[in-house]
């Protein structure tokens, strides 16, 4: 008996050796496969470039074109984490007449690691959804106060723009423009500066969902002595004040930081539309701007008319359509983006008049 | 480098064998298992580094006219047949140095290399039952331009680190070995084998890489012998433990490291202040052997071993408290050695035939996906012979060849490579053994052959030449050897050479 435990034991022995071993896996590396269908709103877009990268390891990014069900993939690919980008342009409907077509500039970015998407053997499968671009997180103008309150003197000194960082970064406003535009990207009429260097300030900043308020002029208009304004707004705690150093009668609250003019020989201050114009926030680096303003620098732009037959004044890439329809002037509306920095570049869709303005906070 | 069985172009510690000429004409039994017993602790002295199935090295002594053939503790490891082998007290010290430079190299070897070695060894008969062995070694060796590697040898690994600088890099430690055999009966024996060795090594500029590594084997074994020593057959289990550890460290800035998955495709670490890579290794080792000599004649035997191995090493790297998964290798595979051999007591003829069967098969994951990466099936099958022939009463000549056949079978999925070959080596030598007087010895070797390695060496041949040569003389007090070797690889196209330079000092008692 004693003799045949030895074999046994022996036996038992290489069990447990080998069970403290993983097993072997039975696929190789190399034969992943990935499959994206690339979206823009509803629709699948056809021959739009896709690039996907891993830095899991020193292998170069691979490129491919989706096909007519806006399908592309990537065969026999390393198992690693990849970084997809697209940036390209697409013919796309007309956000303002269904019956037209339009070139937008989409992009998206996105993050796929296999063990956290469907797999179906070695395959991933998902859908990308892009955007217009400029539609990404970043520093949104929320909300454009331009009508005026009810009065019958005319009085619209208290307009202001709030502006809400929708990422998850802190941007700095040094340096930025504030832009009117009159016609186009070539011919911009008013043009206020951030103090600070452009693009490398860091003197001003905002965090993650902070809102800013940059007030025509920063004063309590409710409370002007001989006019009284119930319907107005109390600006004197706004972040910031147009102020036009070559204006010497315009307003200017000393506790509160001024955004001045650039434009050489404009003595006037920050001047904008009761119910119709274009307004631009700009990183700063083009401060030529006598050639117009570059598409490059934009941050953020938006077009805004109170009437639906208005034909647009900025480029489509700005802007695809316009918000603001309805607007009355002098009746204390505001202009205000539907939920808090959502933006499709298409201010059609993503902004919505509110009866009265709301500087520093959303409406509910 | 694959080398297969060419053992004698790696780093080895002399072997001096003591020889009386004129008032004996042959060497004694006791002083042929001593010697014997001498040569299996050099051979596998290798803490540092304890592989799966370690290489059974066919060594010479030189400085003597006496040729044993491999006995079977060489073959097998397996310390409970050590006691055939060692029959009296015996002492050795010696101190080593070896100097090899490489203008010709692959892209992470080092441009020079010096190698410094003092080790101690001794065994005693404690009693008729009881026999103990026990050896302590210092090892130091300097590595100068290196480039990028913090790997002592990044060739050895799959998964390997490296930095971004060029520099010098040193390694020093001890070693400690321990060897108990014991008589349970007049029959059955019993061992216990510990071999122990620390390592830490310092890149001199940044990353200013530390490395420490430990290395740990366990053997036990038991055996039967016949009462009259003609036949022993035995069976051995051995643990491994192996730790490893690289800690590259800031200097202005942070430590900015890589990972290589293979020989081709990297990853570029996250730099941190500390970047360290750990390497863990555990296996395991189950074997017999037998062996028979004296069959049909005098001096005529037969040993057999084989033994089943695996081994895991996990691989991490990262930061210190959160590193991430890199490589997980899993070797296993079997090793089957014979040697058939004709030493007769009545004359110092020796002769020895060998064959040696190896199969083993790598598999490794990345890491952090249940794939697999990296694949190698290999393939050893090696064959040779070793001949002594007493030439004139103060002359002999010993010669070998070998020959051995690699089949690899190696893959890289992450970015597709296979290498499939099969490299044909081959070595001989020829000792010429001097008895210049009574009291002093001489001898001088030469061999040569020719190496298929493996893709990084960016070569298809390398042709090995060598030469050796020492004296020794009997003290009242001991006795005092020297050598000197010398070794020089050349690949096929002409692209410089590796040259090896090394001496030898020794005294035994």
């Amino acid at each position: 008996m004693g003799a045949m435990k030895k074999p046994f034991l022996l036996l038992f022995l290489l069990f447990v050796v080998s069970a403290c071993f993983r097993e072997q896996p039975t696929q190789v590396d190399g034969s992943l496969n990935l499959t994206l269908y690339i979206k823009f709103e509803d629709r699948f877009l056809k021959s739009i470039p896709v690039t996907i990268k891993t830095y899991d390891y020193n292998i170069t990014s691979l490129s491919g074109i989706t096909d007519s069900g806006g399908a592309v993939s990537f065969e026999n690919i390393p198992w690693a984490e990849y970084f997809i980008t697209i940036k390209s342009t697409a013919v796309v409907a007309s956000a303002l007449d269904s019956n037209a077509m339009d070139t937008v500039t989409i992009i998206a970015s996105t993050l796929i690691t296999p063990p956290e998407t469907s797999i179906i053997e070695n395959t991933i499968t998902d859908t990308i959804y892009t955007i217009a671009s400029g539609a990404q997180p970043g520093l949104k103008i929320n909300e454009l106060y331009t009508v005026g309150p009810p009065n019958r003197k005319n009085y619209f000194s208290d307009q202001f723009f709030e502006l809400y960082n929708s990422s998850e970064d802190t941007v700095y406003l040094d340096g930025m423009l504030f832009v009117r535009i009159y016609h186009l990207l070539e011919w911009p009429s008013s043009i206020f500066q951030f103090p600070g260097e452009p693009l490398t300030g860091r003197e001003y900043p905002v965090p993650p969902g902070a809102f800013v308020v940059v007030a025509l002029d920063a004063m309590d208009h409710t409370n002007i002595p001989n006019f009284p304004l119930p319907e107005s707004v109390n600006l004197s705690q706004a972040d910031w004040e147009f102020k036009n150093s070559m204006d010497y009668g315009d307003y200017d609250n000393p506790n509160v930081p001024n955004i001045d003019n650039i434009e050489v020989g404009c003595r006037i201050d920050f001047g904008i539309g009761l119910t119709m114009d274009v307004i631009l926030i700009t990183d700063g680096s083009d401060l030529n701007y006598f050639d117009g303003i570059a598409i490059e620098s934009i941050i953020d732009g938006v077009e805004y008319a109170s009437f639906s037959t208005h034909i647009k004044d900025v480029e489509k890439e700005v802007d695809r359509g316009f918000g603001g329809v309805g607007l009355i002037k002098y009746s204390g509306q505001s202009l205000e983006r539907v939920a808090v920095g959502f933006d499709s570049n298409n201010s059609t869709v993503d902004f919505v008049i509110i009866p009265h303005p709301t500087p520093g906070y959303q409406h509910e | 480098m694959k080398m297969g069985s060419i053992r004698r172009y790696t780093s080895k510690i002399f072997q001096y064998e003591k020889y009386k000429w004129g008032h004996r004409m042959k060497i004694s039994v006791i002083e042929m298992c001593l010697l014997s017993g001498m040569l299996v602790f050099s051979s596998h002295l290798s803490a540092y580094n304890n592989p799966l199935f370690p290489d059974i090295v066919i060594e010479e002594p030189f400085s003597s006219t006496i040729q044993t053939s491999l006995n079977l503790y060489q073959i097998s490891l397996n310390p409970a047949v050590f006691k055939n082998s060692y029959r009296e007290d015996f002492v050795y010290y010696s101190a080593n140095s070896f100097d090899k430079i490489n203008f010709f190299r692959r892209v992470y070897d080092p441009k020079r290399q010096k190698d410094y070695q003092l080790y101690f060894y001794t065994h005693k008969i404690l009693d008729k039952k009881s026999t103990l062995a026990a050896a302590v070694r210092y090892n130091r060796t300097d590595q100068y331009d290196v480039y990028r590697s913090l790997e002592k040898n990044f060739y050895k690994n799959y998964f390997s680190y490296i930095d971004t600088t060029k520099g010098n890099v040193k390694y020093d430690g001890p070693q400690l070995w321990f060897l108990y055999n014991y008589s349970l009966t007049n029959n059955l024996l019993l061992g216990f084998e510990i071999d122990y060795g620390i390592e830490r090594g310092l890149k001199d500029v940044y990353t200013q890489c530390e490395t420490i590594i430990r290395n740990m084997d366990l053997k036990f074994g038991a055996a039967y012998e016949s009462d009259n020593g003609n036949f022993i057959a035995g069976a051995s289990a051995r643990y491994l433990s192996y730790e490893g550890q690289y800690n590259a460290v800031k200097e202005l800035q942070d430590a900015f490291v890589r990972t290589y998955f293979g020989y081709h495709v990297f990853r570029d670490e996250n730099p941190r202040s500390l970047n360290r890579k750990n390497d863990h290794k555990e296996g395991y080792e189950f074997g017999a052997q037998l062996a028979r000599k004296n069959i049909l004649t005098d001096g005529l035997g037969i040993q057999l071993s084989g033994s089943y191995g695996t081994s895991y090493t996990k691989i991490t790297v990262g930061s210190t408290a959160l590193p991430g998964d890199r490589g997980y290798l899993v070797r296993d595979g079997f090793r089957i050695f014979g040697n058939v051999f004709y030493q007769p007591l009545a004359s110092n003829l020796m002769f020895q035939l060998f064959y040696e069967y190896k199969d083993f098969s790598d598999w490794a994951r990345a890491g952090e996906y249940n794939v697999v990466t990296i694949e190698n099936d290999e393939i050893v099958q090696r064959f040779g012979s070793v001949l002594y022939l007493p030439l004139m009463k103060k002359a002999g000549i010993s010669t070998g060849f070998e020959m051995e056949n690699i089949q690899s079978d190696y893959h890289e999925y992450i970015v597709k490579f296979d290498y499939n070959k099969d490299h044909h080596n081959w070595n001989g030598f020829a000792d010429l053994k001097l008895v210049i007087n009574q009291i002093t010895n001489a001898h001088i070797k030469g061999t040569v052959g020719t190496i298929e390695p493996w893709f990084y060496w960016d070569t298809n041949s390398i042709q090995v030449h060598g030469l050796e040569c020492g004296v020794e003389r009997l003290f009242v007090f001991g006795e005092i050897g020297a050598s000197f070797q010398m070794e020089f690889w050349k690949p096929s196209e002409e692209r410089g050479s590796i040259n090896r330079y090394g001496i030898a000092l020794s005294f035994k008692k």
